[in-house]
């Protein structure tokens, strides 16, 4: 009785669930309606604009450079920690991943109070590889361990070169890995609004954030934004494929023989050691010494605790209000995708997964038209921002949750339903409460997430209403480095803490959606 | 008044039948395995009868009431049908006493009860285990003792023993048997062990491809089975050609038998005979009519094959005493009688 595949869901739990992603819809689907409104003639006008394929051109030029140096990274990385036996490997292991603890736009904030004046195209590709290329070096590493060194051993026995061998057969399968890895920092890199703002690179964020202030100009953000989630549509659904292939490649692998890994020349482990350290000091010792630095400074004018204090528990309640938002929204869709699986969940299910589409910027933008045009007394509403905040981390949440919930057999829920529960009761008493500790951490992980989030905050805080992120943001813009400082540590703190437990995860093996980070 | 009754019942998904045309009676008391490969049909059987499932056609009546007919079925709460799943189904936040308790919450007797089925189950010092550390013939019992505390009309037991080691199975085998029994309880398991179905069973209910083909005792369908199908998912069975003669004898190349059944059969029918390996005799020492050709050693019998001189091959079991050498010449004959099956 294991089998509910066939099943038909409870018409309530499936209306409820379809209820939920419809709400978690509306962003995506007002945009829409926005960019109808505006008219043939203008949509016409604004693509033939010159200005409208430079954005797309330097968008999509700074994620190929990005994902290129990202690749260029994280092979040699990934073959030196999976297959030599380099000086403080253990350590170097779990150092790699801690880029991912600092927000893009703190990193660009700590390069720019380091170097006054640094900007543009190349430090974005500097700063944005800087912060993303572990989503490429640790599918990498997963695969390049698990690889199945037979396969290498056989091509080594016909005949071939360890290199040749290498690229023969564990290189082929780390390919899907490679590219689910690529296109996840591509999407980073198009979303991205802080690093791209701070550096003054008209990328996509930046340039529907200008338009959007310059309110002259409203159709034309709506457009290009509609223009960026389309590629992020089309980013999402090519790494769906890849990671689906790298899946299977791993599911039929067997019993994988291992390999011994290499003892290195004293040369190459110096140089190995080098390119390690190089790594760290541009991702992590750079920001964090120039933050210590501004820090150091900043305490000349002495810090308004205060005010801090002020960012923090704003920042702190806003996000918890929106991760409890999107916990609610979750779970019957969790529920439902967990049970039971055919097109109509599936279709519930993939459009709950809309906020992985929309970066902030474009969540900010369509709630601020959806506001003023429909239901003016939420506009730069808190309960508006929280909204926000559970529509662009509901997968985060719907991950957690669905994860949880699969992992308690169906058959315990039928029992209590023999031994007299009604159904929503039985569901309660057994599945809701067994899988509860997930479901909790992953609000928990939208809270954090939501804590560091900056352009959607930016376009929809109530006035007056400041978190640490709109803190920095706003010292930045006035060049008060030092003062922005302690907001940047605290940040880099909260980020921590999800970048942590993503890293994890997939390191030991668990199945996750990467995409959901 | 039979404890359940089901009457031509059809289900399966989304308007497409899986189990069709079910119908059988079973009385109060007895323990009924249904008994059938994988994918015929029995889970189904299991799941609408709980009332997971509702049926297409054909009705399911409990002591006499209408759980589900055509019309609005019976919600599985309200049925009073205990339930116990394959494995790992015990409720892993709670502890024994409170798995017990489960289906009982508000019965102001509760603590009394509990105390009962620990006893009738031999857990009294484990009420406050967590189901992990309980083995997993443990976990089975905590599992039919919850299911057995709101003294339910019917438990169903969907394969129960699956997960356990196979010398636990046995051993579980007989606890359940005697659980059932001291609680007088009534109980359907499903299961795809022949050896299981038959050494449990007081009836036996066999399904292939979403029907039911044959529905008695372990001992009846054992021995004189409707159909070679029925024969084959029972054990190992000799198909012997034979032709109908008349009241009850046969004749083969062993010579004139008899049968077990003489119904609708006419004389000078072709047929086969089914038996049993035990119903065949092996003596090397009389004069020869076929040939030993191999011998598979099962520790407490064997079971031989021999090729006859017609070129039929036979397979006989018997005690393990004397060893059979394959090229020995020997003689076989048929000691019980068989079931003759027309062609």
């Amino acid at each position: 009785m294991q089998n509910n595949g066939n099943a038909k869901a409870p018409s309530l739990l499936f209306w409820g669930a379809a209820l939920c992603a419809c709400i978690a819809a509306i962003p995506l689907v007002y945009l829409a309606i926005r960019i109808g409104g505006a008219g043939a003639s203008e949509i016409f006008a604004i693509l033939t604009r010159l200005r409208t394929w430079e954005t797309v051109a330097t968008s999509v030029g700074l994620a190929i450079v990005v994902v290129v140096a990202c690749l260029l990274i994280s092979y040699p990385t990934a073959l030196l920690l999976t297959r030599t036996k380099m000086p403080l490997r253990r350590f170097w292991f779990t150092t790699v991943a801690l880029p991912l603890a600092i927000p893009s736009y703190v990193a660009a904030y700590a390069w720019v109070a380091l170097i006054p004046g640094m900007n543009g195209f190349w430090a974005a590709s500097l700063i944005l590889t800087a912060v993303s290329f572990p989503y490429v070096l640790l599918p990498l590493l997963v695969s390049l361990r698990s690889a199945d060194i037979g396969l290498e051993q056989v091509a080594r026995s016909l005949g071939n070169k360890p290199a040749a061998a290498f690229f023969a057969t564990s290189f082929r399968q780390s390919i899907p890995a490679a590219a689910a890895g690529s296109l996840l920092v591509a999407l980073y890199v198009l979303s991205d609004f802080g690093a791209v703002a701070l550096l003054r690179v008209d990328a996509f964020t930046r340039v529907i954030y200008t338009s959007y202030r310059a309110s002259f100009d409203r159709s034309n953000a709506a457009v290009l934004a509609g223009m960026l989630v389309l590629l992020a549509v089309i980013l999402i659904s090519l790494e769906r494929k890849a990671r689906g292939r790298s899946l299977r490649f791993r599911a039929d692998k067997g019993v994988a023989a291992i390999t011994a890994p290499k003892t290195l020349t004293p040369t190459w482990s110096a140089l190995s050691s080098l390119w390690f350290i190089a790594i760290a000091v541009i991702s992590l010792v750079v920001p964090i010494v120039s933050l210590l630095i501004r820090l150091a400074e900043g305490t000349r004018r002495p810090l308004d605790w205060n005010e801090l204090g002020t960012a923090v528990v704003n920042t702190a309640w806003v996000s918890a209000i929106g991760a409890v938002i999107a916990v609610l929204l979750a779970l019957p869709i969790a529920a439902l995708a967990s049970k039971f699986r055919n097109r109509s969940t599936s279709t519930i299910e993939s459009l709950s997964y809309s906020g992985v589409a929309l970066p902030g910027v474009v969540i900010g933008l369509s709630l601020v038209f959806l506001s003023i045009n429909t239901v003016p007394f939420l506009y730069q509403s808190f309960a508006l921002l929280a909204f926000a905040y559970a529509v662009l981390f509901l997968p985060k949440s719907l991950g957690a949750s669905r994860s949880a919930l699969e992992a308690v057999p169906p058959a315990l829920g039928q029992v209590a339903q023999t031994l007299g529960y009604r159904p929503l009761n039985a569901w309660l008493y057994t599945s809701g409460r067994i899988s509860l500790p997930g479901i909790a951490a992953g609000g928990l992980l939208v809270m954090l997430t939501a804590m560091k989030e900056l352009p959607a905050t930016l376009m929809l805080r109530p006035t007056g209403f400041d978190t640490l992120a709109t803190e920095l943001w706003s010292r930045t813009e006035l060049a008060a480095f030092g003062s922005a400082a302690p907001y940047a540590l605290a940040l880099i703190l909260l980020a921590a803490v999800p970048s942590f437990a993503l890293s994890r995860s997939f390191l030991t093996g668990k199945k996750e959606t990467m995409v959901n980070a | 008044m039979s404890a359940i009754s089901i009457q031509g019942l059809s289900a399966g998904y989304g308007g497409e039948a899986v189990i069709s045309d079910i119908s059988f009676d079973l009385s109060h008391q007895q323990l009924l395995a249904i008994l059938g490969p994988s994918g015929s049909g029995k889970s189904t059987l299991l799941k609408t009868i709980a009332g997971f499932l509702t049926p297409i056609a054909g009705s399911i009546t409990l002591d006499g009431e209408f759980v589900s007919s055509t019309g609005s079925p019976v919600p599985p709460e309200k049925r009073n049908i205990g339930l116990v799943p394959q494995e790992g189904s015990l409720f892993p936040h709670l502890d024994v006493s409170a798995n017990i308790s489960f289906g009982i919450k508000r019965d102001p007797q509760r603590k009394k009860r509990v105390d009962e089925l620990l006893d009738i189950i031999s857990m009294q010092e484990y009420p406050h285990a967590r189901p992990q550390e309980l083995s997993g013939g443990q976990q089975q019992r905590v599992a039919l003792a919850r299911a057995l505390a709101p003294k339910p009309k019917l438990i169903l037991l969907d394969e129960p023993f699956t997960a356990l080691d196979t010398s636990l199975r046995a051993q579980m085998r007989e606890d359940i048997r005697s659980i059932l029994t001291l609680t007088s309880t009534t109980a359907i398991m499903v299961t795809h062990d022949q050896e299981e179905a038959l050494a449990t069973a007081d009836q036996l209910a066999i399904m292939q491809n979403g029907k039911l083909i044959a529905f008695g005792t372990p001992h009846t369908l054992y021995n004189s089975p409707t159909s070679r199908e029925v024969a084959q998912l029972l054990g190992e069975i000799n198909e012997i050609p034979a032709i109908f003669e008349t009241d009850r004898s046969v004749r083969t190349e062993f010579g004139v038998t008899t049968t077990i059944n003489s119904e609708d059969l006419t004389p000078g029918e072709q047929g086969t005979l089914i038996l049993r390996p035990e119903a065949l005799v092996i003596d090397e020492t009389a004069s020869a009519n076929g040939t030993i050709i191999d011998s598979l050693f099962h520790g407490h019998d064997s079971l031989i094959s021999v090729r006859m001189d017609s070129g039929l091959v036979v397979k006989l079991r018997e005690p393990t005493q004397t060893t059979r050498t394959p090229g020995t010449q020997c003689w076989v004959t048929l000691t019980r009688p068989g079931t003759f099956l027309r062609s």
